[in-house]
């Protein structure tokens, strides 16, 4: 902790979401800085390494890229470990895999849960918003809302075609990520540690919209 | 006019687009000699009930198939197969005809149309949008979700139905996939609960522990385990990843020795990378070496692949791990877990679930082998007979023997009584005739 200079923080990020939203295309814009449209399925687990520099210090993040077909739950359940964060992602031409959101979402909860028993940050990527947008998504407050009920830290409208808001939701991610690893950090100081931790939950937490 | 004219721009257009499906490398340039061996056997009447010398096949699929008879080949390497198992194979419940499947709705359309313009994204015959290898390949994949609906649609089918569909038609290639997945037995692999995927995923990681034991241990330690790579190799018979010509031989090998050739292949291509994997020491450019670099085999390495396959047998390592592994799995049920009561609840559900496909497996397994003693028995029934008849001709031709050789006695005293020598039209047997003088 002393030593804040040469820090190098190391996160796994799920990348969740129906088959087809454009899970690959994300973490390729945002890794390679390309795009096409001519990815192949993804076949059970791929990952790619994107490092930042944050704060004077580096930060890995290895995006975990899942196969969206259902029956791959239980072959790529072992990948769910150790992961700080989640982008859930949905294709706003395709009303359905926002269906789905809540099930990736309980599903994500259900594999995992944080060392102070918290759910990971998960982002919702409302992506492929160059080809039109969703009655959905034009409702900015209703989406928020939905965030709020569902436990997304967070929510953008991305395209990775024409790279937009894939950076600006991946450093909410990250901010949130940080965030939660300090509040464990604190938590394990043995004189802090209180029963009442769950009660501590109506606390804003430092970025985003997300304020009460 | 009109007519001829259409039909010799569609041959024209059948031609282009047999061209354009068999544009890649091939790894075992098929000699003329070779060649002619292959149209010699695909061209014999009656071919689908010949069963012809198993060495003789095998010799010729290792020195190579020619790419223009592939799909024909393919065909003929199942019929072979299919004559050579004493028993009928396990085969869908559901006989519908190609044509009438195409003629009904799947629930699966919406996950096979997302994957039609992901498999094979830049061939040139796939690459149009909704151009024919898309709708062909949308056609395929629809009627084998009909036909088998526990399957349905998997991911990395679309893939094993596209390198069929290079080969041949739509109907062809839905019966030879109903074959790979029936038959051959992959199906089992895209079930929805994916368990024979997991141990398909054990059981290299055990082979692979057998025959390179450095490797194992530096993939281990880096906690790679054979899923984050292999996964795709499995699911669509390396067709996802590497050249096709690679794939075709993949395929040329599956057709003729069944499911465990993807077990030596990746057992073979794992081993000759060797050197360049252990260089590497991160998860990530292991990982990535194993996935994008690998593939990219130059030719001599791929022939090297597939001649190693030609020579190699897992099949018993391969029974041994998965019982092994199903051992494994109730001794990790039977440690008491620190589970709260609702997961332990959805776990043991889920073993629940696995163990009964895993009796229906064994059921399965079991009326093959209940057919395949029957036909031993049978078999052996038969051997005893035709032994028998066989032990009753000896005797009587023993028989025979003797009442010629006493005719032929009474032929010679006939002979000498009427004082012909009989020495004129050749040599008397000596001995008949020595007796025969004493006794005269």
């Amino acid at each position: 902790m002393q030593n804040n200079h040469h820090k190098e923080h190391l996160y796994k990020i799920l990348v969740i979401g129906d088959l087809g939203v454009g899970k690959t295309s994300i973490i390729k814009r945002y890794v390679h800085h390309n795009f096409s449209p001519n990815y192949r399925a993804t076949i059970g687990v791929d990952f790619a390494l994107k490092v930042l520099n944050w704060d004077q210090e580096t930060v890995r993040l290895q995006l975990w890229d899942i196969a969206g077909q259902e029956r791959f739950g239980n072959m790529t359940r072992v990948y769910y470990r150790e992961a700080m964060g989640a982008f859930i992602v949905f294709d706003v031409t395709r009303p359905a895999s926002f269906e789905a959101v809540t099930k990736w979402k309980e599903d994500l909860d259900s594999k995992l849960t944080l060392a102070n028993g918290k759910h990971v940050a998960t982002v919702l990527l409302a992506n492929k918003c160059d080809q039109g947008r969703d009655v959905l998504t034009n409702n900015g407050i209703k989406m928020e809302q939905f965030c709020q009920e569902n436990g997304f830290v967070g929510w953008y409208e991305t395209s990775a075609k024409e790279n937009i808001n894939i950076d600006e939701a991946a450093n909410c991610l990250v901010k949130h990520i940080m965030a939660s690893e300090n509040d464990m950090l604190q938590s394990e100081v043995p004189d802090t540690v209180t029963p009442q931790l769950e009660k501590d939950k109506g606390g804003t937490c430092s970025s985003c919209f997300r304020s009460q | 006019m009109e007519k001829e004219n259409q039909k010799l721009l569609a041959s024209e257009s059948d031609l282009q687009n047999k061209r354009l499906k068999l544009d890649y490398e091939e790894i075992t340039p098929c000699l003329k000699e070779v060649t002619l061996v292959w149209e010699k056997m695909l061209g014999t009447p009656g071919r689908a009930k010949v069963k012809f010398d198993t060495e003789t096949i095998h010799a010729a699929v290792a020195q190579g198939v020619p790419r223009q008879h592939r799909g024909e080949i393919w065909k003929f390497l199942s019929e072979q197969y299919l004559l050579r198992q004493n028993v009928p194979s396990r085969t869908p419940a559901n006989d519908t005809p190609y044509k009438e499947l195409l003629k009904q709705l799947t629930s699966q359309q919406h996950a096979i149309l997302i994957d039609l313009g992901r498999t094979f994204p830049t061939h040139p015959y796939f690459q149009a949008q909704l151009g024919a290898g898309q709708l062909s390949l949308y056609n395929l994949l629809k009627a084998y979700s009909l036909l088998d609906p526990e399957v349905g649609y998997c991911q990395g089918l679309s893939f094993i139905a596209g390198v069929l569909l290079l080969h041949m038609g739509e109907e062809d290639a839905f019966n030879l996939l109903k074959f790979l997945m029936y038959d051959i037995g992959l199906r089992k692999q895209y079930r929805p609960d994916m368990i024979i995927l997991q141990i398909q995923m054990y059981q290299l990681s055990r082979l692979l522990h057998d025959y390179h034991r450095d490797l194992y241990s530096h993939l281990e330690q880096q906690e790679i385990g054979p899923s984050l790579y292999a996964t795709p190799w499995f699911l669509t018979a390396f067709a996802s990843h590497f050249p096709l010509g690679f794939v075709a031989r993949v395929f040329d090998m599956l057709f003729l020795q069944g499911s465990e050739v993807i077990f030596k292949v990746a057992l073979s291509l794992l081993g000759s990378h060797k050197p360049l994997i252990l260089q590497h020491d991160s998860l990530e450019s292991i990982v990535d070496f194993i996935k994008t670099t690998l593939p990219n085999l130059g030719l001599v390495q791929m022939e090297k692949t597939i001649n190693q396959v030609c020579e190699m047998d897992v099949c018993k390592q391969l029974q041994a791990y998965e019982v092994e592994y199903h051992v494994l799995q109730d001794e990790l049920l039977d440690t008491p877990p620190t589970l709260n009561q609702h997961q332990r609840a959805a776990q043991l559900e889920r073993t629940n679930q696995s163990l009964r496909q895993q009796n229906l497996d064994l059921l399965e397994e079991l009326q093959v082998s209940h057919a395949r003693v029957c036909s031993l028995e049978s078999r052996v029934e038969g051997l005893v007979q035709s032994e028998s008849q066989l032990r009753k001709q000896v005797t009587a031709l023993e028989e025979e023997k003797k009442q010629l050789l006493s005719t032929v006695t009474c032929l010679q005293n006939l002979l000498n009584s009427l004082g012909i020598d009989t020495s004129l039209h050749g040599p008397p047997l000596p001995p008949l005739s020595e007796t025969h003088r004493g006794e005269v």
